[in-house]
């Protein structure tokens, strides 16, 4: 079985995770929390990705980050190396999978917990980051666990937005879900399945863990 | 030295509401029929909802003022307020509910004292380390009431604490809640559309009707003199039923 590739799938994906965490939770806490002009556009803008093909996703990251573009430019200067066609353009792709996960799940949470105890909180003499840091992301902490493990899972598997924007480099940006592809075109049939198994055994313990934590959430 | 909360508010969108009125240090009932406007005028005392136009203020301090754009944020109002679901933080205990609103300077061993003498005197005590979920109707209510006065409040805005319980327990409560507010002295309402809630606790009543203040006095004046208590609690649903 052909490890390499798993593990390069399992070192982007918790990357990939961490960031869309912190970018996703903090999009999912504006969109729930805060009224303020634009924010439907912003709603459709960070989801879009849910909907839009893989190929489509992949055109607009290159623009926007290609070598050409000008953060493309800037990170290159600042890091010696690009971000397309690299391990980087791999995280940023598994990453913008992932984020729509994230925020709508992390926006339901958020917006799930009792208005009334973020209030309580408030007259308590919390301010509005002391209420939701002790009140209402705690409340919402399983259902953005669950968005986390969906987002990760998310991650693990792009194949589309991976390809445009990393392209399939061996050791390099080469995926489980590429190598899996590149191995069937190679007819090596055996190593395909080693890794599609065990990419189906981690996507189904994940969303039996997910399964639990929500179901525990319905109970309370 | 508690002063004189003063409110004059008025509100144009969506819930019309124009309400002026004065609460002197001890209890006023906030009476009136459902959609009143009770639940409203409490929530901009707070703060919580925002008059389109007005002045709020307790003693010298001014919590909101339209005419020179002051604005107090909720959390600096110091405002007890007790909400009709209760709003106990399901995922801490009794005491870390208690211990939520105390003055952060305290130190944990002063913040842990006071909280016992509070459980303690709305006789819960037993509760301290279990969380809102195992407790009873009443048992959430005293912790509630524990923690509002866990703050050291100005004002105390009571919105129908009691409604969701049997009258058996409504009256022991009431008892219990006088005697800690006698003692507090400061600018109280409780919101009730309950009579003999009305009679048991309050000093005046302001009573409300379509966001608009219809009556300001004395109980009797207001609800008029107190007649058979059966008579005045038995057809005023008790159960709660006709409200919607």
């Amino acid at each position: 079985m052909e490890l390499a590739p798993l593990a390069l799938s399992l070192q982007i994906a918790s990357i990939a995770t961490l960031l869309a965490a912190v970018l996703g939770i903090g999009f999912a806490t504006l969109l729930a929390n805060v009224r303020f002009p634009g924010r439907d556009l912003v709603d459709v803008v960070v989801t879009a990705p849910m909907v839009l093909p893989p190929t489509v996703l992949g055109y607009y990251l290159l623009v926007a980050l290609g070598r050409r573009s000008g953060i493309g430019h800037a990170f290159e200067a600042i890091f010696g190396t690009s971000i397309v066609f690299t391990r980087t353009g791999a995280v940023v792709a598994a990453t913008v999978g992932a984020l729509p996960l994230v925020v709508k799940s992390g926006r339901a949470a958020l917006e799930g917990v009792e208005p009334n105890l973020v209030r309580a909180a408030r007259t308590l003499g919390a301010g509005p980051v002391r209420a939701f840091a002790t009140v209402q992301l705690p409340l919402a902490a399983r259902g953005i666990v669950a968005a986390l493990m969906l987002a990760f899972a998310r991650s693990l598997g792009d194949f589309g937005i991976t390809l445009m924007v990393a392209g399939d480099i061996p050791h390099e940006t080469q995926t489980a879900s590429l190598a899996i592809y590149d191995a069937i075109q190679e007819h090596r049939d055996g190593a395909a399945l080693g890794m599609v198994l065990m990419l189906t055994a981690v996507a189904i313990a994940i969303l039996y863990g997910v399964n639990k934590l929500t179901a525990a959430r319905d109970a309370r | 030295m508690p002063g004189d909360l003063v409110v004059r508010a008025r509100l144009a969108n969506g819930f019309v509401l124009d309400v002026d009125f004065a609460v002197p240090p001890g209890v006023t009932v906030l009476f009136g029929p459902s959609g009143s406007g009770k639940s409203t005028t409490l929530a901009i005392i707070a703060g919580l909802v925002k008059p389109t136009a007005g002045r709020i203020t307790v003693g010298e301090d001014v919590w909101f003022d339209s005419g020179v754009r002051v604005n107090i944020p909720v959390h600096l109002r110091r405002v007890a307020f007790v909400f009709q679901s209760l709003a106990l933080f399901p995922h801490m205990t009794a005491r870390e509910n208690v211990e939520y609103g105390m003055d952060r300077a305290l130190d944990a061993r002063a913040r842990g004292d006071r909280a016992a003498a509070l459980l303690e005197r709305f006789r819960v005590a037993h509760l301290a380390v279990r969380k809102p979920g195992t407790f009873s109707g009443g048992e959430a209510q005293r912790v509630a009431l524990a923690r509002a006065l866990a703050t050291s409040p100005r004002v105390m805005l009571l919105d129908e604490p009691f409604s969701a319980l049997d009258r058996e327990l409504r009256t022991e409560l009431l008892a219990d809640l006088r005697a800690s507010l006698h003692e507090l002295d400061i600018p109280t309402l409780f919101v009730t559309h309950h009579r003999q809630e009305a009679r048991v606790l309050g000093e005046r009543v302001v009573k409300l009707d379509h966001g608009k203040v219809q009556r300001v006095g004395t109980v009797e004046e207001v609800l008029g003199p107190a007649r058979d208590p059966a008579f005045d609690e038995t057809p005023l649903d008790p159960d709660g039923l006709l409200r919607p």
